[in-house]
């Protein structure tokens, strides 16, 4: 099945990309998604920890959440805004 | 209204608006583009958003406000993009029968904003630029 991921602020510039399409595997979850990023960007890989902020379909999400075929997935640091 | 948009945020307009019978207050906020952070002379700001996303959750901040105080009407307003300094990144204006309950929402809006809605800033200095990042520990 297929994902959409959007990254933003610093993973952006980290990744050198704001948005990827992924083939994942079905019943992967959010935590094999990041696997996957993180050997396809090892410099974003790095900044990957607890702070790592995960939404599926605009919505935070844990990283055991299962992602399902179409899904908008975003990863971004702690938000800034303001 | 909860809006992210990339115009210059003309507040004065918004608040002659929210001038309605029941309320006897607006509490104001605005969010300042400053020049000084850390020691650092910033030239300019950039903001980005996760826009879908964050238009949603200034609503469920507006929702969260509404089921806590008495309030009328609750406005917020993000700006991204390129932000020159003295421009106005955030506006949150809050009207209430009474002070307190405005004053005290508006003041829980911009707390809010800055634990969960996904938007980032960057300061871009004369001889660098860096992604800020915010508390981890807020989010819910």
């Amino acid at each position: 099945m297929k994902i959409k991921v959007k990254l933003f602020a610093s993973y952006q510039d980290l990744a050198g990309k704001s948005e990827i399409e992924l083939k994942v595997d079905p019943g992967a979850s959010v935590a094999t998604v990041l696997n996957q990023l993180k050997e396809l960007f090892p410099r974003l890989s790095e900044r990957l920890g607890s702070n790592t902020l995960i939404a599926l379909n605009a919505e935070y999400v844990s990283v055991t959440s299962p992602v399902q075929d179409g899904d908008e997935m975003a990863i971004f640091p702690p938000v800034s805004g303001g | 209204m909860y809006l992210i948009t990339e115009d210059v945020i003309t507040s004065d307009a918004i608040i002659d608006q929210l001038r309605i019978n029941t309320s006897g207050a607006i509490a104001t906020f605005l969010g300042i583009a400053r020049e000084f952070s850390n020691g650092r002379r910033v030239v300019h700001l950039e903001y980005q958003a996760y826009k879908p996303m964050a238009e949603k959750k200034l609503k469920e901040i507006g929702d969260e406000i509404y089921k806590k105080w008495q309030v009328d009407k609750v406005v917020i307003i993000h700006r991204v993009g390129v932000l020159k300094i003295g421009e106005t990144s955030v506006f949150i204006a809050i009207a209430a029968p009474h002070r307190r309950p405005a004053l005290e929402a508006c003041a829980y809006g911009i707390e809010r904003i800055k634990q969960i809605v996904p938007i980032w800033k960057k300061e871009i200095w004369e001889d660098g630029e860096v992604w800020i990042e915010g508390d981890p520990s807020k989010v819910s």
